[in-house]
């Protein structure tokens, strides 16, 4: 994705009390509403389930959830979106987990496509934001009440499989 | 945009870290109240007061990181030093934004009580430091008080040690 002419990149904008969470567009390329969905096998309670996308089953990472409980953010609406993305090119331990090229991730239905000057956004205070980019915030927005985080879905994936919660 | 590009951009667009700044202790200090305990800032490093601001949860950062407040659109992380110094968390609205505009860093505080000129007899520096000395360089004797100085860099240190 390039920057357009007027310093504006498109994100996913998933809408919480309080806090917005914003993922890079180019970080996924489907969306499909909830649909059936089966035990994964897996133990992390992120990836207990599997849903159809198409003629695949691909595991469902539910990054409401997550972003729940690390974020103590408060979901307005249902949870009933699901974005898809691919991970081929993510590192070896997420597509070993996955045993796939593909993940959904769950997230609230009320979330959208929104264009995001880059001036709006402010890299994390120095002490923090090397530590913080590494389990995936890498940079947010202020505004009034309400705080923004940019999240790189690698990096989220990754925490989340290394987490232990099971 | 790749988010790397993102970032590199927003890295570009940051200032430059200030000059050092070469702190005279033993001149002007800042001293406020944080719970019932007074403490003492070297007024160079303390930029301004502010008051109010909303505190936004930060997470996987420590505990005594209450979470980031918006200056003028920025994001300073907020200190909270009485949860450092005895682990107990400061109800207040008033912030010191230190002076340093690569590690954006404030800490709350309950109130500042006055801006002081204290003489070099009167400030005397830690030598031998135990544990309740650690976040300490020197303390200062005013009005026959005995008031710790903070060590901005050691809270620095701390935090970065803890989020390794």
């Amino acid at each position: 994705m390039t920057l357009s002419n007027n310093g504006c990149c498109d994100f996913l904008n998933i809408h919480y009390e309080k806090i917005e969470i914003y993922i890079n567009k180019s970080q996924f390329y489907s969306s499909i509403m909830l649909n059936e969905v089966k035990d994964s096998g897996l133990q992390n309670i992120y990836f207990q389930k599997i849903i159809q996308f198409g003629e695949q089953e691909v595991v469902l990472f539910d990054l409401n959830a997550f972003i729940h409980s690390n974020f103590h953010a408060v979901t307005k609406g249902s949870v009933k979106l699901c974005f898809v993305s691919d991970v081929s090119a993510y590192n070896r331990t997420i597509k070993e987990y996955l045993k796939s090229d593909i993940i959904a991730c769950l997230i609230p239905s009320s979330s959208e496509i929104k264009s995001i000057a880059l001036r709006e956004l402010k890299l994390l205070p120095h002490v923090l934001s090397e530590a913080l980019e590494k389990k995936g915030i890498i940079a947010c927005s202020l505004c009034s009440h309400t705080i923004s985080y940019l999240i790189d879905l690698e990096k989220v994936l990754s925490f989340a499989i290394n987490t232990k919660v099971e | 945009m790749e988010n790397s590009e993102i970032i590199d951009s927003l890295k570009s667009n940051q200032s430059s870290p200030p000059e050092d700044v070469n702190v005279k202790t033993g001149e002007k200090f800042v001293i406020v109240l944080i719970g019932e305990k007074k403490f003492a800032l070297p007024e160079l490093i303390v930029q301004e007061i502010i008051i109010e601001n909303e505190i936004h949860y930060l997470p996987f950062t420590p505990h005594y990181i209450r979470g980031l407040i918006n200056r003028q659109g920025e994001p300073y992380s907020v200190v909270d030093l009485q949860i450092l110094f005895s682990n107990q968390m400061l109800e207040a609205k008033k912030f010191v934004i230190l002076r340093n505009s690569v590690d954006k860093m404030s800490f709350i505080i309950s109130d500042i009580l006055k801006i002081v000129f204290i003489n070099s007899n009167d400030i005397h520096f830690i030598k031998d430091q135990n544990d309740k000395d650690a976040y300490f360089h020197s303390s200062i004797t005013h009005e026959n008080d005995e008031i710790p100085v903070v060590d901005v860099q050691k809270i620095v240190i701390r935090i970065q040690d803890d989020l390794e």
